[in-house]
């Protein structure tokens, strides 16, 4: 995990950052914001605004145009890819789970190389399952899990990794009313329990205490802070 | 056994456009719309034949390495055109890289039956060079479209999850590990398929052209035979070569994904 040279209360600076798809009109533009290490930064815009392209700037799916994004004080472009999807895990929208069993499912990660000095803890990821209130068995089939439970088993796996921070797009679209309060209770506690740092892209309202977390809204390529 | 190979007169090489004149009326009576293209594909098989009895015959006197290897260069660079065309992925640039990877593959490959196998002197004795060279050609020039087809229609079909494996570490090989293999696969069957049917189904063109010129039919096996594995070799090498380096271009320096 990427240490902190400082003790720097802004994991994230974001200075007057700019996107473009290529031949295409900003996406991103302009945007300059600070995020501190355990808060939880919920970006809202209608489909198509531009949130996920935002979100795969932090780890660097998206390269920036013009800007710059520090963390932990160095520019992000600074970092080896590998450093950074060790520490910033990017959550697609969809949640996928591969054929196999939850194990299978949670565990995977923990082969590619830049994970090599991890290893996959059964407890823990038993314990995860239990505070996510997923009543299901390491052994049980992943593809006969509901797309709430996969929603669940997604970010336990991201969970697992023991990332810095969580990009979460659209965490909660194709979920009832139950499973998204559900999952937003267990993000918002999970800021404290495990200090990780959430950005999170919506097109939908959420129900997040005030204290714990910072709105914003994304339209035209600007970002704008909200309540 | 050695009989004189009877040699053919324009004449009668003609009268066998009546097969086509006959297909065509049949075409015609039947609907199928295919005149204009028999029309066009005798006249191109007449003209491009021509052609290359011409320039082989230049090539089989000069006896001269250089002009073995441009020819050779030349058919590779058509074959290689021929991929990207039957290739429907069209945002990457892999033209070049892959006619690299197939001259590389089929010279090492046509050097070692030349001077291993067939123990030819000189090395590049076009007689010999330039049809195996051609056979080396056509059969991996399938193998390479197929497996590059496959490979981009299975990266577009597994988008999200080979994204999900990046966003969580995976290097670009470790996401398409099995995409890669599978695509190797499929450029590979036909050649191992051919390997089973071979003389049982079919006699090979190659056999059947050495017989025709008198060659003894137990000499001509053994041909085939180095022919057959040189073919499933040659496709091997040259397919892996050629996805490797389409595979290093389907990501970005950042390692997404470009399509």
């Amino acid at each position: 995990m990427i240490q902190s040279q400082t003790m720097l209360s802004n994991l994230l600076q974001i200075q007057n950052i700019s996107f473009s798809y290529p031949g295409g009109k900003p996406v991103i533009h302009g945007v300059s914001f600070d995020i501190q290490k355990g808060k939880l930064v919920v970006i809202r815009g209608e489909s198509g605004a531009g949130k996920s392209t935002f979100l795969k700037l932090f780890n660097r799916f998206n390269e920036l145009e013009d800007g710059k994004i520090l963390f932990h004080g160095r520019e992000l472009g600074d970092y080896e890819i590998d450093e950074i999807r060790r520490s910033i895990i990017y959550l697609p929208q969809l949640p996928h789970v591969i054929e196999g069993t939850v194990k299978d499912n949670l565990s995977f990660p923990f082969l590619f190389k830049v994970h090599k000095n991890k290893t996959f803890d059964k407890h823990k990821a038993e314990e995860w399952l239990d505070y996510f209130q997923l009543r299901v068995s390491l052994s049980h089939g992943a593809l006969k899990l509901s797309i709430g439970q996969r929603q669940r088993i997604a970010l336990i796996r991201a969970i697992l990794l023991e990332p810095e921070i969580l990009l979460l797009d659209e965490p909660c679209a194709s979920l009832d009313i139950e499973n998204r309060r559900l999952i937003e209770r267990k993000i918002e506690s999970l800021l404290e329990s495990a200090g990780i740092t959430v950005l999170m892209a919506t097109h939908s309202e959420v129900g997040f205490h005030e204290s714990s977390c910072r709105f914003f809204r994304l339209a035209n390529g600007e970002l704008t802070e909200s309540t | 056994m050695s009989t004189e190979i009877i040699n053919i007169s324009w004449l009668n090489v003609t009268i066998t456009t009546v097969l086509i004149i006959a297909t065509g009326f049949c075409s015609f009576y039947l609907k199928l719309k295919l005149e204009k293209d028999l029309l066009i594909g005798t006249a191109r098989t007449f003209l491009q034949l021509i052609l290359l009895g011409y320039v082989l015959n230049i090539v089989f006197e000069l006896r001269n390495p250089l002009v073995v290897l441009l020819l050779f260069l030349f058919m590779i660079f058509f074959a290689a055109k021929i991929i990207s065309g039957r290739v429907r992925e069209k945002r990457i640039p892999y033209f070049s890289p892959v006619l690299a990877s197939m001259f590389l593959s089929y010279m090492i490959m046509n050097l070692f039956v030349m001077s291993v196998i067939i123990q030819v002197e000189p090395w590049y004795q076009p007689v010999y060079f330039i049809p195996i060279g051609g056979m080396i050609i056509g059969n991996s020039m399938n193998a390479i479209a197929l497996s590059i087809n496959n490979w981009f229609e299975s990266l577009k079909k597994e988008y999200d999850r080979i994204e999900l494996f990046l966003s969580h570490g995976a290097s670009p090989s470790e996401s398409t590990k099995e995409n890669f293999r599978e695509a190797i696969r499929s450029g590979m069957i036909p050649s191992i398929n051919a390997l089973m049917s071979v003389g049982v189904v079919s006699i090979p063109g190659m056999m059947t052209g050495q017989m025709l010129a008198g060659t003894d039919p137990l000499v001509a096996i053994k041909y085939q035979i180095v022919i057959m594995l040189l073919l499933v070799g040659s496709t091997a090498l040259s397919s892996i070569l050629a996805l490797h380096i389409v595979r290093r271009m389907s990501f970005t320096a950042n390692q997404q994904l470009k399509i």
